[in-house]
């Protein structure tokens, strides 16, 4: 029920709205610090130190200049010492070179960054865009022909492993038909064109990698969709709504969805580490420049700062995420707030 | 054991059927496989299926059919060693976690966050790179990044479960903890557990397919349907079946314990609309 709209109360929402988010966020402080201590014990158990790494790489390192890069790495001064002056780094956001090219890593994910975000944030709105209406439909009319159909292909697109999807949309529309691009996000020549002409050559690579995420996610999505509104139409509000006279329409859209969509508001939140890090074989198949092509690159390469700068970033967004998503819900949902 | 009647009917007695079909196949594989199945034929160079390849070879000339059937081997052994252990695992500590509560619960629950926070594959692919890749790797890692979920699952059955009367009646008969926990409470949390035991081989199967084919599970010369799918990428243009037929294994794999899944779902939790 929504408060009475005098001059006092929307203050007191807002109130309560402020000290909810001053609490979650709170409580993300020892979640931080619980990555940064597992960041930090896994460079140490990797095998072979950067030292070492690049002493392995060097035939004429000698043992002195061994001593002047444990030195320069503060790897000589105590564990405890190294954790805070690794904490320090992280949070300046400073996760160090590449072993590989020597570039600062902060860099490297920052220019990845917004081709993973495009990605992720065009998937999901198409995804919930095709889940909404699937899932409503198939919960106001579980019995008719299309919704079997379609509870069939969710299972089925449930099983359907991407990384095979995208295979075969190389190999079909793009080896032998030639509509897409086998892969890339811009074609050849394409970096200094106006942006009329980058646009549409953009969206067209962002085509394959678009099918294969959108594909992934909605299946879930819309079964999440058809239980949480198939609950909310067994509710009471909805007797009384019908009972007061209203038409089907009016339940449907105005009483039972915006409480059905409550429950995806956190799916969405939770949904968001697998959106960041599941894009990793699609943004590899597709070579799209993304975050998650640049995880790859790392492990293959054994590039310990970059792997761990990506995971520690990656956390971060999440946990940036799921906040939002639970100040978004406490925003919809008055109950949340005052527990 | 005492299995419910739903999975002896109908779709799903056939689902399990061809699973065990398929399991006989991988265990059998020495004897079915037409060939060797790293038995390299230069000569015989990406031939396209038909007799005395039935399946096609790959650009080394090997059999695709045989080198499936031994990739079987590798996913089904890691779906099951996977899925059977971070069941366990994740079992174990949300059973002690729920059930001792107070500062081992917390200390639980907050590693299994920290965990659940870093976006899956970023963790995953971090771990193999300090373990090094390799399929026992890709088993522990699969672990180690897979508890969090069945922990918190069985921790909630407990908790409901600790404050009912029977798990009281054996608390004032004297049993020992240990004893209430292990054959009074947990046995009652497991339905949930056993269904997410069967997605829990259907996404350890699709994980080390995944790993495979990004080139940090098997090693060569080994197969598995992953890799098979990665060396076919590297002939897209000249041999489709390389594409093809291993991904259509892990797909009807798939379909058939997400079969199973489903049907155990729909037994232990009837609430669910089907």
């Amino acid at each position: 029920m929504a408060a009475p709209k005098t001059s006092a109360l929307p203050s007191f929402w807002g109130l309560m709205l402020l000290r909810y988010a001053l609490r979650r966020m709170i409580l993300a402080v020892p979640l931080l610090l619980g990555i940064s201590v597992l960041t930090f014990a896994l460079l140490h158990l990797t095998p072979g130190n950067p030292v070492q790494q690049q002493m392995a790489m060097n035939p004429h390192f000698s043992a002195a200049s061994a001593e002047a890069l444990r030195r320069l790495y503060g790897m000589d001064q105590p564990l405890p010492l190294q954790y805070w002056h690794w904490l320090a780094r992280l949070a300046r956001l400073d996760f160090g070179l590449s072993l590989r090219d020597q570039q600062p890593v902060l860099g490297k994910i920052l220019a990845a960054l917004p081709a993973t975000l495009f990605l992720n944030i065009a998937s999901l709105a198409i995804a919930l865009g095709i889940a909404i209406p699937f899932g409503v439909h198939s919960a106001t009319h579980p019995k008719s022909r299309f919704t079997r159909f379609f509870t069939g292909f969710t299972f089925f697109s449930f099983s359907f492993p991407g990384f095979w999807l995208a295979l075969l949309l190389q190999l079909c529309l793009a080896a032998w038909l030639g509509i897409l691009p086998i892969s890339g996000i811009l074609s050849a020549g394409m970096d200094s064109a106006p942006w009329w002409q980058k646009l549409p050559d953009f969206l067209w690579h962002a085509a394959g990698p678009l099918i294969v995420s959108v594909f992934g996610s909605w299946a879930v999505m819309s079964r999440y969709v058809r239980n949480s509104m198939f609950e909310a139409l067994g509710q009471d509000y909805i007797r009384t709504a019908r009972a007061k006279g209203l038409g089907e329409r009016a339940v449907f859209w105005r009483h039972a969805l915006p409480n059905a969509l409550l429950p995806v508001v956190t799916l969405l939140g939770l949904s968001l580490p697998g959106l960041i890090g599941g894009s990793v074989i699609i943004e590899t198949i597709f070579a799209w420049p993304g975050m998650g092509l640049l995880a790859w690159e790392a492990s293959t390469g054994y590039d310990y700062p970059v792997i761990l700068g990506v995971s520690f970033l990656g956390a971060c967004l999440t946990i940036l995420g799921n906040l939002a998503a639970d100040l978004g819900l406490a925003m919809l949902d008055p109950r949340i707030k005052v527990q | 054991m005492a299995g419910p009647k739903v999975f002896w009917k109908g779709p799903t007695l056939a689902a399990g059927l061809a699973l065990a079909a398929l399991a006989a196949v991988a265990v059998l594989a020495h004897w079915l496989a037409p060939s060797d199945p790293d038995k390299i034929d230069i000569l015989q160079r990406l031939a396209a299926p038909g007799p005395g390849q039935w399946l096609g070879r790959d650009a080394l000339g090997r059999d695709l059919l045989s080198r499936m059937i031994y990739g079987a081997q590798v996913s089904l052994a890691v779906g099951l060693t996977a899925a059977l252990g971070s069941t366990l695992v994740g079992s174990l500590l949300g059973a002690v976690s729920g059930y001792l509560g107070g500062w081992v619960d917390e200390v639980i629950m907050r590693c299994a966050d920290v965990l659940m926070c870093i976006p899956g594959l970023f963790l995953v692919l971090t771990l193999i790179v300090v373990l090094g890749p390799g399929i026992t790797n890709v088993v522990l890692v699969i672990i180690f990044t897979g508890w969090t979920d069945i922990a918190r699952l069985v921790r909630g059955e407990v908790l409901s479960l600790k404050s009912r009367e029977f798990v009281l009646a054996a608390r004032a008969s004297g049993a020992h903890p240990a004893r209430i926990l292990f054959r009074h409470v947990l046995p009652n949390a497991m339905a949930p557990v056993y269904v997410s035991l069967t997605f829990g081989i259907a996404g350890s199967i699709l994980m080390e397919s995944g790993l495979s084919f990004l080139g940090l599970g098997v090693q060569p010369p080994t197969a598995s349907w992953g890799s098979l799918l990665s060396d076919g990428r590297e002939t897209l243009h000249e041999a489709w079946w390389m594409v093809v037929f291993p991904g259509l294994a892990i797909l009807v794999t798939m379909l058939l314990i997400n079969q199973l899944g489903e049907a155990a779902r729909r037994h232990y939790d009837p609430k669910e609309p089907a």
